[in-house]
C-alpha cells in the first residue's frame, strides 16, 4: 500500500508501534512493515517527516544516543502522546467496525 | 520477531558508499533552510548505514544493498517535500522571493518610523497646518501600507498559503491601503484593515507549523492607538489637545508596525532559501 493510501492513519499506526517501546526511526518504519505484512510499503524518508511532527506536537519524545560510531535518535510516547492514541485507537475501531457492518450487510457491533 | 533496530542495537558499522553520500549531499542542499538540518541529516544517515548493513548481512553486494536502500528510502526531494509539507498538502520553504519580501518588510518599518515621525507636521501640533505637509505626510503613510501589504504576502508565500487564505488575507491589506489612500486623517480605518490582514496571515502561518509572534505588534498596535487617541482628545477636548492625541495615537500604532516588520523582516531573510526549483514547490 503506498503513501496515499495511509495517509490520515500514519500518526495513529506510529503511535501504535511506539507504544510498545522506544524505537529509532528505521525500527518504526521496519514494524511497520512487519506488523502489516509488508502491506504498507511507503517510501521509508518520508515517516520522518512524520516523526518530526508528532515530536514538535509532543505527542513522542526523543532523544540522542550512539550507535555503530553513528548518532542515533531514538523516540518514545509521551504522556500526551498515550492519551491520543487511546483516542485515535477508539476513533479508528468505532469506524472500522461500523464500515465492516456496512460491508457485510449486518448492524454494527453485532457484525464485529 | 528481529530485535535488531531497538533501542538496544549496537548499530552497524558504516559502509562507505557514494551513492548513499551523494543522497544526503542531496538533502541537505534540498533541508539547508531548515535549522536542524544536521540533526536530521544525522538520523538519515543512520537510517540508511543500517539498511544496507542489514541487506549486506542477508549476502547481498554491498554495492547493491547500497542501491536498494535508496530505492525503499525515497527520492531525496520527496522525502525534502515531505517535512516542508502542510497539513493542507502545501510546501512551506522559504524562497529567494520570501528572502526579498523580507527586505522590503525592513522598508515598511523605515517607512512606519518616518510616517510617525512626520505626523506633527500633519497636524496644528507644531507649525500651523498646512496641504503640502499633510499630503507629504499622507504619501508617507501608503508608502508604508503598501510595503507592509507585500511585506506580508511574503510570509503568505512562506506558508503555503492557498487562495482561501492568501484571497482573504491580501484583499483586506489592500483593503487598509486603499483606505489610507482614500483618505489618510482616518488612519484607524486603513491600520485595523492591515491588522486584522496580518492577523488572517500569522494565523496561517501558524497552522502550517511556523512558530513565529512577529506579527503580533502589527495586529494590537494600531488598536491601542486608536485608544490613546480618543483617551487623549477626550482630556481637555481643545485644539491642540486634539493635535497631540493624533500625533499620540498614530505614533504608537506607527512604532508598533515598525517593531513587528522589523522582526518579520529579520526572520524572513534568516532563512536559507530552500534549494528546490518553483516546479517542484509547486507539485
Amino acid at each position: 500500500m503506498k503513501g496515499d493510501a495511509l495517509k490520515g492513519h500514519l500518526d495513529l499506526l506510529i503511535l501504535a508501534v511506539l507504544a510498545e517501546g522506544p524505537r529509532h526511526g528505521y525500527a518504526v518504519i521496519e514494524q511497520l512493515r512487519l506488523r502489516s505484512g509488508d502491506v504498507f510499503d511507503l517510501p521509508e524518508g518520508t515517516v520522518y517527516p512524520v516523526l518530526h511532527r508528532l515530536a514538535q506536537a509532543e505527542l513522542l519524545e526523543s532523544s540522542w544516543s550512539e550507535a555503530g560510531g553513528r548518532r542515533r535518535r531514538v523516540y518514545r510516547l509521551s504522556d500526551r502522546g498515550r492519551a491520543a492514541l487511546a483516542e485515535q485507537r477508539s476513533a479508528w475501531e468505532q469506524f472500522a467496525g461500523a464500515v465492516g457492518a456496512v460491508l457485510k450487510g449486518a448492524p454494527w457491533p453485532s457484525a464485529v | 520477531m528481529a530485535q535488531r533496530g531497538l533501542i538496544d542495537s549496537p548499530g552497524s558499522p558504516a559502509v562507505n558508499s557514494d551513492v548513499i553520500d551523494a543522497c544526503l549531499h542531496r538533502l541537505r542542499r534540498s533541508l539547508q533552510w531548515r535549522s536542524d538540518v544536521d540533526d536530521i541529516l544525522a538520523e538519515m544517515e543512520d537510517h540508511l548505514q543500517e539498511a544496507v548493513s542489514r541487506l549486506v548481512d542477508r549476502g547481498m553486494d554491498p554495492g547493491d544493498a547500497a542501491a536498494m536502500a535508496l530505492a525503499s528510502f525515497g527520492e531525496p526531494d520527496s522525502v525534502a517535500r515531505s517535512f516542508a509539507r502542510t497539513p493542507s498538502g502545501g510546501i512551506a520553504v522559504p524562497t529567494r522571493l520570501t528572502r526579498r519580501a523580507g527586505a522590503v518588510a525592513h522598508a515598511a518599518a523605515g517607512m512606519w518610523i518616518l510616517a510617525a515621525m512626520l505626523t506633527p507636521l500633519a497636524t496644528d501640533f507644531v507649525v500651523p497646518w498646512q496641504q503640502s505637509y499633510y499630503l507629504v505626510w499622507s504619501a508617507s503613510v501608503v508608502l508604508a501600507a503598501l510595503a507592509t501589504t507585500v511585506a506580508v504576502s511574503g510570509l503568505l508565500v512562506r506558508s503555503a498559503a492557498g487562495l482561501r487564505w492568501a484571497g482573504p488575507s491580501l484583499g483586506l491589506l489592500i483593503l487598509g491601503t486603499g483606505a489610507f489612500i482614500v483618505g489618510t486623517w482616518l488612519w484607524q480605518l486603513g491600520a485595523g484593515l492591515l491588522a486584522l490582514g496580518a492577523l488572517l496571515a500569522l494565523a496561517r502561518a501558524r497552522a502550517a507549523g511556523l512558530r513565529l509572534s512577529t506579527l503580533d505588534w502589527l495586529v494590537v498596535g494600531p488598536p491601542v492607538g486608536a485608544v490613546a487617541q480618543i483617551v487623549v482628545d477626550r482630556l481637555d477636548g481643545g485644539v491642540m489637545n486634539a493635535a497631540l492625541a493624533g500625533v499620540l495615537g498614530f505614533g504608537i500604532a506607527a512604532v508598533a508596525n515598525a517593531a513587528a516588520l522589523v522582526r518579520l523582516g529579520w526572520w524572513l531573510r534568516s532563512e536559507t532559501p530552500a534549494d528546490l526549483d518553483d516546479a517542484q514547490i509547486a507539485a
